[in-house]
């Protein structure tokens, strides 16, 4: 009995539908009160599309400490995991990113948050200057000629 | 209003006022609609609390670009929300800063062990150089000097200075420190008046407000906060407006006691004194403790008071500790000036006005070697204390503040 898995469907915004094992889903804090609170064969969530839900359910798929026959090793080592998780984000667009972070804080599964936000961190970081950090971002400026050049005004200088 | 301004405000507190996860299902859906598969998501769908998540895990150098992207960006770094991210991702370090005015505007110096980094960060509309007895407190990253009839904020991120607003009662000699991102002044006066108001500031409202009267004025006072409680300690008792006059002849004295000012509550508490009779000197906190320097004629002493409200220590409890390596026989007068911060489980000595090697001299003695700008730091670990680097030569009459940065 105990080493029956129970498995729960997750039906994304647009009906796309995740049967996952409930190991899986408490990794979101949010899907675990579900599933406790309610307990339906199938789980609808509104508010994330199939193609993020399908991301979600990847990540925690991984994260999932999967304890074995043995009980004494979990699926991945650390190393392991931090390679996976470096894959994962590469292989993302920036607006999938933004969606992720958007699912991961609704959905409340706070180490998908914590990755996604280092990723844009992480782009933010490697451009050389607030120019390449718009273009980069498709962020549009709002100052005005006069104040930009306030703010960009040299006023410290250091001495070595 | 432009899509980068696109912004949901105060939505980090929605979101720390959930009770507990059970609550999750009346989370506010941060994704709206439900967009077709072809739209691209931009970053400024994010909501604020999301974009600072962002935003607040960039390393420090990083900063200044940001302020220049846009003007929601610029807005958010200013929110006590990305100084709270910043503390909790653990990117915040702990320095002791000293900065000196000058006339086109603020020396800073910021002690990286073993040495002090310097930079002049030139104000707008020219020189604030009038900033003499000038007192320090910093919020985060911002130190504010505050002096007699001006207000400069520094900011340590950006390497800017910029103009706040003055107190409502110019002051000089007045005891300053920092309660839950509010700045407290009390005591001090100016010319032939003194005030009992203690002031509060606002640093995102830029406003000074009295917030409660003192029982004593005290002139040349101190002041260090611990566990929401504004000390307010030594200095000269100043009765009444006569003898601020002829302060000249009684700057030297100092007394030996501290008043409490509970800041939530409004409330002052028992005040207490300092043991061993001497003459405060220099005071501050440091980890649920003020530390408190004493003169006595031909030396120093150097005290802890447990300030630690919510149990975990004794309340009130003063501790005798090692005295800072200076040389014996030392009579201190108003030519030397210390200055103490707290700085993470260290309290820093700063020697900001004078030249013990002067007082050695003019007491007939020859040892050499402590200039001006000493610095000291004692260790509340191991209860020893190391010489570290002088303070640089620009820095002159320095106010010093720890900041969090």
């Amino acid at each position: 009995m105990e080493n029956e898995k129970k498995m729960i469907t997750l039906k994304s915004s647009d009906d796309v539908t995740f049967e996952v094992e409930e190991a899986v889903v408490l990794e979101s804090q949010f899907l675990s009160h579900l599933v406790q609170d309610c307990p339906a064969p199938e789980h609808k969530i509104k508010e994330v599309t199939g193609k993020i839900l399908s991301k979600v359910v990847e990540y925690c798929e991984k994260h999932v400490v999967v304890v074995v026959d043995g009980g004494d090793s979990s699926s991945s080592s650390g190393d392991d995991l931090k390679k996976w998780d470096d894959k994962f984000i590469k292989e993302m667009d920036l607006s999938t990113v933004y969606d992720l972070i958007a699912a991961a804080n609704y959905l409340n599964i706070q180490a998908l948050l914590d990755l996604m936000c280092q990723r844009v961190a992480d782009v933010i970081t490697a451009c050389k200057d607030h120019k390449e950090i718009r273009e980069t971002l498709g962020i549009v400026s709002d100052y005005t000629a006069e104040e930009e050049a306030e703010v960009l005004k040299e006023n410290e200088w250091a001495f070595d | 209003m432009s899509e980068s301004c696109n912004s949901r405000h105060f939505s980090w507190l929605m979101k720390s006022c959930l009770p507990n996860p059970s609550d999750a299902k009346s989370l506010v859906p941060i994704h709206h609609a439900n967009p077709p598969p072809t739209t691209v998501t931009p970053i400024s769908s994010l909501p604020d609390d999301l974009l600072l998540e962002c935003l607040s895990r960039v390393p420090s150098s990083s900063i200044p670009s940001l302020t220049a992207v846009c003007r929601r960006w610029s807005r958010l770094l200013l929110s006590p929300y990305f100084l709270h991210l910043r503390r909790r991702l653990g990117l915040l370090r702990h320095s002791l800063f000293a900065v000196s005015a000058v006339d086109s505007g603020l020396f800073a110096a910021v002690l990286q062990v073993p040495s002090w980094r310097v930079s002049l960060a030139v104000c707008d509309g020219g020189g604030q150089g009038s900033l003499s007895h000038a007192r320090a407190a910093a919020i985060g990253p911002r130190v504010y000097v505050v002096s007699r009839n001006a207000v400069l904020r520094y900011d340590s991120w950006m390497g800017t200075v910029s103009l706040r607003s003055p107190m409502i009662f110019p002051r000089k000699k007045f005891a300053i420190a920092v309660v839950s991102g509010k700045i407290y002044v009390a005591g001090g006066g100016g010319g032939s008046e003194v005030t009992a108001a203690v002031e509060e500031y606002d640093p995102e409202r830029n406003r000074w407000e009295v917030v409660t009267h003192a029982a004593r004025k005290r002139y040349g006072c101190i002041g260090a906060a611990v566990d929401g409680v504004f000390y307010v300690i030594g200095g000269l008792k100043i009765g009444n407006e006569s003898s601020v006059t002829s302060r000249g002849a009684a700057a030297h004295v100092y007394a030996s006691s501290m008043d409490l000012f509970d800041v939530r509550s409004r409330q002052w508490l028992r005040s207490r004194s300092v043991p061993g009779g001497g003459c405060v000197v220099a005071a501050c906190a440091a980890v649920g403790h003020v530390y408190v320097l004493s003169s006595h004629a031909v030396e120093l002493s150097f005290w802890r008071f447990d300030a630690r409200r919510g149990g975990g220590g004794v309340f009130g409890e003063w501790t005798r500790l090692k005295s800072p390596p200076l040389p014996a026989q030392v009579r201190l007068d108003g030519t030397v000036r210390f200055s103490c911060v707290g700085v993470e489980d260290k309290v820093a000595v700063v020697q900001v006005v004078g030249c013990i090697d002067d007082l050695l001299r003019r007491s007939g003695r020859s040892e050499r070697g402590m200039r001006e700008s000493l610095v000291l730091l004692y260790d509340t670990v191991d209860g020893e204390w190391r010489r570290a680097a002088d303070l640089p030569e620009m820095i002159t009459r320095a106010a010093c503040a720890c900041v969090e940065w």
